[in-house]
């Protein structure tokens, strides 16, 4: 155990899912000890398949934690099948509604990997037209039952923006199951999988695999300039989220602007994204658990919450859409805090009638 | 008694099921009872030929032939009534209860050979392999993208995640 410590576990973590999304990963090396100190950790950010994909040929493969992740393994391997079937739902309803939506994320992003149950799925993300928004809540209301949560997006605004109508007319048509579901092209998918990392805070481990997966696995006609905008402040935070796959993943981004321009991660990131992946209960997490709006119920807890809700260095800076560089990240966190709290102020009246 | 028990013909559920086939295993998931499981290979072997026409007899032929090993009657047996436990089998469509087979009893026959005997294991989500939970009121959703449920998991320390799959209070 000793022995493991020596390495953080945020690094051990990101070390054992170097490759992990390819169909052959690199051979596994870790120890058994290894395994067992960050098992709940791969467990709890949702990458326990993934560690599971690397270990299963290895020596380790029998030990209990890697028992835990082989199961992991299988739930979210029916878990795939299930959301699928889902999708086929949600995606039928909406057409008879005349809504026609782009998913983005999780199953869109799954079909790089080598297998669709080598990651978790959590609610379906959907994007629509910004003036179809209001009538595609509507529509989901029509869900038989809402066991399954669509978390439906106002077009593409916070994921990078970017007219909707562009965005569709670049998006490519895949199948699931018996419909046919239009998800972003590749280059727009990179852009939106990178600024949900870094809006998030890139809390899971997860979705840094997700990028690498996406950028390995680019078509050979990618266009690095569609992907990285007009916007140059944007373009760099991409640039930054994609440097992470490799400095971190040990993605394989030769031939890629990023190995063209030998980028510098300023000094504060790769600590700050380790601090997140070494804690068992991720403040992203707790966060979604948890709305500020929900301790006007329960205001005993509202202490907590807001340790909860202090915005990490990588949020903040994005939420004041400012740069990564080497200048402190407290003023963000703070501008962001009080960013948060007008808003909130701004709904307390509706959310006081709703009590 | 024997003869009468190799010739049935066990008919496998299909329905509300939902089926993926690893290398070696296969994963179930039941829609009426919420409950996940996992088939060795020689369970879902047996279970793959319980097509109502399928006997006994036939099956424990098929096996011995794609397991490489000889085998008798009772391997099959053992892994029938594991998926009738299971609500694998259409209702009625075995009756062989009466026979009695004791798993370590076929450890210790099929023990030199190294037979995979029938297994099928229920699958639980290991703590906290769930993704990110949303709810935090009683009734929502607990588990994020709706089944399988996982009982004792749930959004924060005052719910539990009910067999409905939604949240309810301690």
């Amino acid at each position: 155990m000793a022995e493991a410590s020596i390495k953080s576990r945020g690094r051990l973590l990101a070390s054992v899912l170097k490759g992990s999304w390819r169909r052959t990963p690199t051979p596994f090396k870790h120890p058994a000890v290894e395994i067992e100190e960050i098992a709940p950790l791969l467990l709890n950010s949702g990458a326990a398949a993934l560690a599971w994909w690397q270990i299963r040929h290895s020596d380790s493969r029998d030990i209990p934690a890697a028992r835990q992740l082989h199961q992991a393994y299988r739930l979210y391997t029916l878990q795939a099948a299930i959301h699928q079937q889902t999708i086929e739902r949600v995606i039928a309803l909406l057409r008879s509604f005349e809504i026609e939506p782009i998913l983005i994320k999780g199953w869109a992003v799954a079909r790089l990997y080598p297998e669709h149950g080598l990651r978790p799925y959590a609610d379906i993300d959907l994007c629509v037209r910004p003036e179809q928004f209001a009538a595609a809540e509507i529509a989901l209301k029509n869900l038989p039952d809402e066991q399954y949560e669509v978390d439906l997006h106002r077009g593409f605004a916070k994921f990078g923006g970017a007219n909707f109508d562009e965005i569709n007319a670049r998006s490519e048509s895949v199948r699931i199951g018996e419909v046919d579901v239009r998800v972003p092209c590749a280059e727009d998918h990179l852009r939106i999988l990178c600024i949900h990392l870094l809006r998030e805070g890139a809390w899971r481990p997860l979705w840094l695999c997700d990028i690498a997966a996406a950028v390995e696995l680019r078509p050979a006609n990618f266009d690095w300039d569609r992907c990285l905008t007009e916007n140059h402040k944007r373009a760099k935070w991409i640039i930054c989220a994609i440097s992470l796959t490799q400095q971190l993943l040990g993605a394989d981004v030769s031939s890629t602007p990023i190995a063209q321009r030998s980028t510098r991660l300023p000094s504060w990131l790769i600590p700050a994204i380790m601090k997140e992946w070494e804690s068992e209960m991720p403040s992203m997490k707790l966060r979604h658990r948890a709305p500020m709006a929900n301790y006007l119920r329960r205001p005993a807890g509202i202490l907590s919450g807001l340790r909860h809700h202090w915005p990490n260095p990588i949020e903040a800076t994005i939420s004041l859409r400012a740069p990564f560089n080497e200048l402190p990240r407290l003023p963000f966190q703070l501008g962001t805090c009080f960013a948060r709290t007008a808003k909130l102020a701004a709904r307390l009246p509706k959310l006081l009638r709703e009590q | 008694m024997k003869a009468r028990v190799a010739q049935v013909l066990p008919l496998a559920r299909r329905e509300q099921l939902i089926i993926q086939e690893l290398p070696d295993e296969v994963l179930v998931y039941d829609l009426e009872r919420h409950k996940a499981h996992c088939l060795n290979e020689t369970s879902a072997l047996v279970w793959k030929h319980c097509d109502g026409k399928t006997t006994v007899a036939e099956m424990t032929r098929v096996l011995g032939m794609r397991l490489a090993t000889p085998i008798d009657d009772d391997v099959v047996l053992l892994a029938l009534n594991q998926l009738r436990r299971f609500h694998l089998l259409e209702e009625g469509s075995v009756t062989i209860g009466t026979m009695k087979v004791s798993r370590r009893d076929l450890v210790r026959k099929y023990l030199p050979a190294a037979l995979a005997l029938p297994v099928i294991l229920s699958i639980a989500a290991p703590a906290a392999a769930q993704a990110v939970s949303r709810c935090g009121n009683a009734g929502d959703p607990c588990t994020p993208a709706g089944p399988p449920f996982v009982q004792g998991t749930c959004c924060n320390n005052s719910l539990v995640c009910g067999t409905t799959g939604r949240c309810q209070v301690t």
